[in-house]
């Protein structure tokens, strides 16, 4: 256990250092900040004194080092626009995305893990036909499309709820079912095959030899067996999430951290790119370990390999 | 047990002691399962959850069925496991079975089976996964505790030695069809079916070093192709035009139980 721990580690520390990396190169590939930042008609004498106050006149390893430097004990600087810590950018931008992601995995979560154990349990019964067809539509569906949908049918038409921004519960609605409706398809169907895999077990038939009620059966023995495909899943999509999911996130204005990413990279906004995607490295790293420690609770035959 | 498919046919009667268990309620017929009737299945590993510790698979029996507490269920646990003969037992309990070898999960299994001193033990091949060594310890332990809990045991199997060791009465089947029935000495003495006969005459003796194992010309039949009339008439030494025409009716044997031969092999003295 501690072995995977620490192996884990030492991954992660590697994924977030050539995340940092990765995007330091491109951001300075993307073109000149200076030329969104001062007007066009500004002189270059204007543009250099500018470059120099924001250091990007030096050259490419001392810049990387000193972000480094300055990466490991958490300060990405200031953004070039309203010279607001990063830090904090970052951080005000951040629950939004959390709420969303977390109001639309428990909600895909609700739905997709019991009806894709039913679906397994009565194979081709109507629950089954109907998770495959939600499942393929789903799955079929763009999500900016989806929103757009939603927000036609119950902003729009019905008058339910906003149709964009962020702040009251209702605000939340039509995004979290936007991406319930996206994570919905591929969880469902791997709960339904995971299952199908654990039930023709001989422990399966075993725990019924036994005489414990069926329910009991599928709810601890053939669940449990099953879980650890769907967690790996989960842990993957929750990273996705917290990522920010862009188009969901601009479509409905949501102030999350994928929509803060957008603006940053269309306004050459370095600090402000390179502090997200540091912030979103890390949080993938801790939900995949959080991931790989829960599989082993689950599993008790990978914990001791 | 109710443990087969979704539209599979069940033909006959079962009786445990004077109940028809066909026509008990499914909800009446599950309580039966580890109550009354319990099974050992041939693959030890597999037939016990990875997930959970063995000693929770014990108890959960208890705490299904009797309604026994956790702790009380997983003390009886312990219990088990010493009975069945696993060395320390108050450890085991808390193992998973990927820790524990093959031998000792057959015995987890018996001690699951046990758990609600069943009436029935139906062992099916229990002793096929392990090795010789093994396989003897786990029939002298079912022997012991069928005396200890007044239990009979039915033992579906190919291993004659384990039906003389451990066995009153034996019925052979061929393609799913009983070919005779009796004693387990006056059948093993003198086998009166032909199919009986070649099986017995197919095990490795001790008294015929070196001479070429017998087998029985051909191989079983899948049960979709089983053969008209008599359906072990297609390798049967002994057959006539009689055998592929018509299943013969199960008749008396001389010592006691059925055969089902046109051509029982009474005269024949097998030695």
């Amino acid at each position: 256990m501690i072995r995977v721990f620490l192996r884990q580690s030492v991954l992660g520390l590697l994924v977030v250092l050539s995340a940092l990396t990765v995007t330091f190169v491109l951001v300075r590939f993307s073109g000149d900040p200076t030329s969104i930042i001062l007007p066009q008609e500004a002189t270059e004498e204007q543009r250099e004194v500018l470059r120099q106050q924001l250091g990007l006149n030096e050259s490419l390893p001392a810049q990387y080092l000193t972000y480094l430097g300055n990466a490991a004990v958490g300060n990405f600087g200031r953004s070039y626009f309203d010279s607001e810590a990063v830090t904090s950018i970052v951080i005000r931008h951040l629950p939004n995305t959390l709420v969303l992601a977390g109001a639309s995995l428990a909600l895909a979560c609700l739905f997709a893990i019991p009806l894709g154990v039913l679906a397994a349990v009565w194979r081709d019964g109507v629950i089954d036909r109907f998770v495959q067809v939600v499942a393929v539509t789903g799955a079929s569906m763009p999500s900016f499309w989806v929103g757009l949908l939603l927000i036609q049918i119950f902003a729009v038409g019905l008058n339910l709820f906003p149709t964009y921004g962020t702040g009251s519960p209702a605000h939340l609605i039509l995004p979290a079912i936007t991406l319930a409706i996206y994570v919905f398809p591929s969880l469902a169907r791997l709960t339904r095959s995971s299952m199908l895999e654990v039930l023709p077990q001989s422990y399966v038939m075993a725990a019924r030899a036994k005489g414990m009620p069926e329910a009991r059966v599928i709810g601890r023995t053939v669940l449990r067996n099953g879980m650890v495909p769907v967690l790996a899943l989960l842990a993957l999509e929750i990273g996705n999430l917290i990522g920010g999911a862009v188009l969901t996130e601009t479509v409905f204005a949501w102030e999350g951290i994928g929509r803060l990413a957008i603006t940053s990279i269309q306004r050459r906004d370095f600090p402000v790119v390179q502090g997200v995607v540091a912030y979103v490295a890390v949080g993938f790293v801790f939900v995949t370990m959080a991931a790989e420690i829960a599989i082993r609770l689950v599993n008790p035959k990978l914990r001791h390999k | 047990m109710g443990l087969q498919p979704k539209g599979a046919t069940v033909r006959g009667q079962i009786l445990l002691g004077k109940d028809d268990i066909q026509a008990m309620a499914p909800r009446a017929r599950r309580r039966l399962n580890g109550q009354r009737v319990s099974l050992i299945s041939q693959d030890a590993l597999s037939a016990l959850n990875p997930c959970t510790t063995v000693g929770y698979q014990i108890a959960e029996v208890l705490m299904v069925h009797r309604g026994v507490a956790k702790q009380e269920a997983m003390a009886r646990a312990v219990e088990l496991l010493s009975l069945t003969g696993i060395p320390a037992p108050s450890e085991r309990v808390n193992h998973y079975p990927h820790q524990f070898s093959g031998g000792m999960r057959q015995r987890a299994l018996i001690a699951i089976a046990l758990a609600l001193e069943p009436e029935l033990l139906i062992a099916d091949e229990p002793t096929t996964a392990l090795d010789a060594t093994i396989k003897a310890q786990i029939l002298t332990l079912l022997a012991s505790l069928r005396e200890r809990f007044g239990m009979s045991i039915l033992l579906i199997t190919h291993d004659m030695g384990a039906v003389a060791r451990l066995a009153d009465r034996v019925l052979v089947m061929y393609a799913g069809q009983a070919m005779e029935v009796g004693d387990v000495a006056s059948v093993f003495a003198r086998p009166e079916h032909p199919y009986t006969r070649a099986l017995l005459e197919s095990m490795p003796r001790l008294d015929k070093h070196g001479a070429l194992l017998e087998a029985i010309p051909g191989t079983p039949p899948s049960p979709s192709e089983v053969a008209h009339g008599c359906p072990f008439q297609p390798r049967c030494a002994f057959a006539g035009d009689i055998c592929r025409e018509q299943m013969p009716p199960a008749v008396e044997r001389s010592n006691g139980g059925h055969v089902a031969c046109h051509f029982a092999l009474r005269e024949m003295n097998y030695a």
